[in-house]
């Protein structure tokens, strides 16, 4: 094969696999990329200039002594330093089974004459890009405004400082956010590699959903983390974290010159304020450049296993690495009985029921929802157990809101997914098949959703209010969790008259009220809470049931009184009619 | 009396006829045989029939009752196989089935032993369990077709089932097709293959752009037409360009070097 022709392939595959980061199931294949790339684009920039705009407002609005900025802009750095590193990471994670080929492309590339290197290459051009492309769009514009913003409290600055910082936030940032997508493919090529494929096909669903459930908590958990740097993070585990390597390499790029620039004629008080802050700052540099060399550990490291990984992949197929989900085994028939038995009896609620535990565990889309949602109650949760100290007998109704914010969150997506499809064009099978039973099938569902979603969390906290309580209390906090569950899901679901996870999806119009119910819900969690704690406490037992039961009841009965659905398995949007395609 | 008829039976996209006028009837025991080249409206006609579209204009009668009707009741009574057989690709084969059975609320016991039986039957037992996005088009056709056949239909459409069929399977499938018929099921096979058409149906209507240009017995036809073969019929009624020429036309720009 000419060199030209083997350029030519390469470009083309390329191509091929940038588009295949756009192609997946939360985006149509008829839907214009040009559109999709431009809204998700301005959705990013638009995100990270109005964080950095956020964040640096404070600057414009003070001055500070230099000692003073030193210490305050760790804390920015730090925050800058992870937030490139967590989106990329994420972005990565997001993407996962696209990072690699996969059986299809070898399906479609190995009778091609296209020598295989050239594949492996174009893949690899492809993802570096797609990383390279959100590094620069989520740190460019923090690059831009937070040395310039600073400048306005440290006037000693010059013009020349200013632009020295852009490029040396920029670069730093961008290594970082480079270092957070390579930790990610990493991570899952070491997995492949290390499982082979028919395992990591089985497996690799649990470990992106886990990655995201990680990355996302942390990404809500770095306002909070990025405070007070210089006094905790340069200390105990916070020292050996990747974020904490780039800010040092960071302080080492710009020889800390900040805490060094001349000092001005101030007021006594700042200056004592100077003198502190800068005692702590010269207290951290003899750490500093030790700790910056850790980034060329960090990188070396994660190069060598993916490039080993690689190479062990390389060797077990011509093309592809991972297999899809080729391998299968029974589920268990014990445990479909009992729940056939026990949970769902009617023939439509248990078409219901294990469709969607299939659906909520097995499709792409919904698997990445939950992992999100998931994500956000982890992060809730861990906010509130930091602001309090755990120890037996101290039960309080910040232990006992850590169950409903993390079932909440699950729910929440949940009732979001319930109007996604699980692949849209296979929903003539059920729409032959349907026997306009819409509550049983929905019943099943619900159930589904409680059993899968809702009870595991219920179970996971029990551990904890045992271990601030008793094994009692805690059996009760879980009975009166799952209850909570229960009415918390038939009011979520109260205005929903469709077939779950099998009729087109119609977008929702109450977006303008989301941060209303956002609101609402942790009021409720908060109000729940108390009232869990008043009836544990044998206070108000029997007013906590009758609340429940009356809300459940209450719910139930609006629920029944609704007229049955009509159901329109093929609805569009309202805006649809009005092209008159559908004539 | 028919089982199934379609009366001036109308499909329009935007203004553009897919389907015209198409008046066609099916009796129990009978195979009637939907015959057209590609685009020329047949699937849109099985859509139809089977309640998934929408008419711009006619009706669908199951009985002498509109189909429109009582929609779900005619679906029990109804077996569908598409084309593209389109299933849900993260459920295995037998969890499709099970999902379609118990939709049409077949009970439990009755619903796990046809599975069992289809996938047997149809050599799926090794890849029962294994998801379907990791099966060839003939597996996924398989499971559609069993998925059709489930609940014992009486009106079966198929719509051209062989696609992706190995030789075995659509040998299988013209018996079962024969046997089906034999039972009373009253069955429109869509295709293109003239030679399953010709072994296996009693009547044939051939649909050209939408519109009907057939509609009678296979021997009939081949009275009315003086030719000796299905193709012969076809040849004369749809096509209009000459295939020996075409086919040198293209063999000869495939040969084209610079």
């Amino acid at each position: 094969m000419r060199v030209a022709a083997q350029i030519t392939a390469w470009l083309q595959l390329t191509r091929l696999f940038l588009k295949q980061f756009l192609e997946n199931d939360l985006v149509s294949p008829d839907s214009d990329r040009a559109q999709l790339l431009a809204i998700v684009g301005a959705g990013v920039i638009s995100m990270t200039l109005f964080l950095s705009m956020f964040l640096s407002a404070g600057y414009a609005m003070s001055v500070l002594t230099p000692g003073e900025a030193a210490v305050r802009t760790l804390n920015d750095k730090f925050f800058y330093v992870s937030l490139a590193m967590l989106i990329t990471a994420l972005v990565a994670a997001a993407q996962w089974d696209a990072l690699s080929l996969d059986q299809r492309d070898a399906a479609i590339l190995d009778p091609l004459p296209v020598r295989p290197a050239i594949v492996r290459w174009a893949k690899l051009t492809a993802v570096a890009m797609l990383g390279a492309a959100v590094a620069l769009a989520v740190n460019a514009f923090p690059a831009l405004i937070f040395p310039w913003m600073l400048s306005f409290s440290l006037r000693q600055m010059t013009a020349g400082d200013v632009f020295w910082l852009m490029g040396i936030h920029f670069m730093i940032t961008v290594t970082a956010a480079v270092f957070g997508y390579l930790a990610v493919m990493t991570l899952r090529e070491s997995l492949s590699a290390i499982l082979g494929p028919k395992l990591f096909a089985r497996v690799s669903p649990s470990f992106q959903a886990s990655t995201i459930v990680v990355l996302g908590s942390l990404l809500l958990l770095l306002p909070p983390a990025s405070t007070r740097v210089a006094q905790r993070q340069f200390s105990g585990r916070w020292l050996q974290s990747p974020p904490m390597a780039f800010v040092a390499a960071y302080e080492v790029a710009t020889h800390s010159f900040i805490v060094d620039l001349p000092r001005r004629k101030v007021t006594a008080r700042m200056a004592r304020r100077d003198v502190a802050n800068t005692e702590i700052f010269e207290g951290l540099r003899p750490l500093i450049l030790p700790m910056s060399q850790r980034v060329e550990f960090l990188f070396g490291a994660v190069f060598a296993i993916l490039i080993l990984a690689n190479i062990i992949s390389a060797a077990r197929a011509p093309v592809g690495g991972a297999l899809l989900a080729a391998s299968g085994s029974r589920r268990s028939r014990v445990s479909e009985r009992i729940a056939n038995t026990l949970i769902v009896r009617h023939p439509a609620s248990r078409a219901g029921f294990h469709f969607a535990v299939a659906t909520l565990f097995r499709s792409k889309t919904h698997r990445l929802t939950l992992a999100c949602a998931a994500a956000v109650g982890l992060a809730m949760a861990l906010v509130v157990l930091s602001r309090i100290e755990l120890q037996p007998g101290s039960l309080s109704p910040s232990v006992l809101v850590v169950q409903p914010l993390l079932y909440g969150s699950l729910l929440v997506g949940f009732r979001h997914l319930l109007r996604v499809p699980a692949e849209l064009r296979a929903n003539w099978g059920v729409q032959l098949a349907w026997r306009d039973h819409p509550r049983a099938f929905r019943a099943g569902v619900y159930r589904a959703g409680i059993l899968t979603l809702a009870l595991p969390v219920v179970l996971a906290v029990v551990p904890l209010v045992a271990f601030v309580a008793d094994t009692t209390t805690a059996m009760a906090h879980a009975a009166i969790g799952l209850g909570g569950a229960i009415v918390f899901l038939e009011a979520l679901t109260l205005g929903y008259d469709k077939a779950p996870f099998t009729c087109n999806y119609v977008p929702g119009r109450g977006k303008g009220v989301l941060p209303i119910f956002v609101l609402a819900f942790l009021l409720g969690a908060n109000l729940f809470a108390r009232l869990e704690l008043s009836m544990l406490l044998g206070t108000n037992t029997v007013a906590g049931v009758v609340v429940l039961v009356v809300l459940f009841g209450g719910l139930r009965v609006a629920s029944i009184r609704r007229r049955d659905p009509q159901m329109d398995f093929n609805e569009g949007p309202e805006t649809f009619s009005q092209l008159g395609l559908h004539n | 009396m028919p089982v199934l008829c379609a009366r001036q039976l109308s499909k329009r996209y935007s203004g553009l006829h897919v389907v015209h006028d198409v008046n066609l009837t099916v009796r129990p025991g009978q195979v009637v045989g939907y015959l057209g080249p590609n685009g020329s409206g047949k699937t849109t006609t099985a859509r139809m029939l089977s309640g998934l579209l929408e008419p711009s204009n006619g009706i669908v009668e199951y009985d002498g009752h509109d189909i429109r009707d009582d929609l779900l009741a005619f679906r029990t009574r109804l077996g569908y196989i598409p084309e593209e057989p389109y299933l849900y690709p993260f459920l295995s084969g037998r969890e499709y089935l099970e999902l379609v059975g118990r939709l049409r609320e077949l009970p439990e016991s009755l619903l796990n032993s046809k599975i069992d039986g289809f996938l047997q039957l149809f050599n799926l037992s090794g890849a029962a369990d294994q998801s379907i996005a990791s099966y060839s088009k003939g597996m996924r056709q398989k499971i559609v077709i069993s998925a059709a056949l489930l609940h014992d239909p009486d009106v079966i459409i198929f719509d051209e089932p062989e696609t992706g069929l190995d030789v075995s399977t659509t040998m299988m499938l013209r018996h079962l097709v024969r046997t089906l018929a034999s039972r009373g099921k009253a069955i429109l096979y869509s295709s293109h293959i003239l030679e399953v058409v010709e072994k296996l149906c009693d009547h044939i209507i051939v649909l050209q752009k939408g519109k009907v240009v057939a509609d009678d017995s296979i021997a009939n036809l081949r009275t009315l037409l003086s030719s000796t073969s299905l193709e012969g019929v076809f040849a004369q009624l749809v096509i209009r360009e000459d295939p020996e020429r075409l086919a040198r036309d293209l063999a000869d720009l495939s040969a084209l070097r610079s």
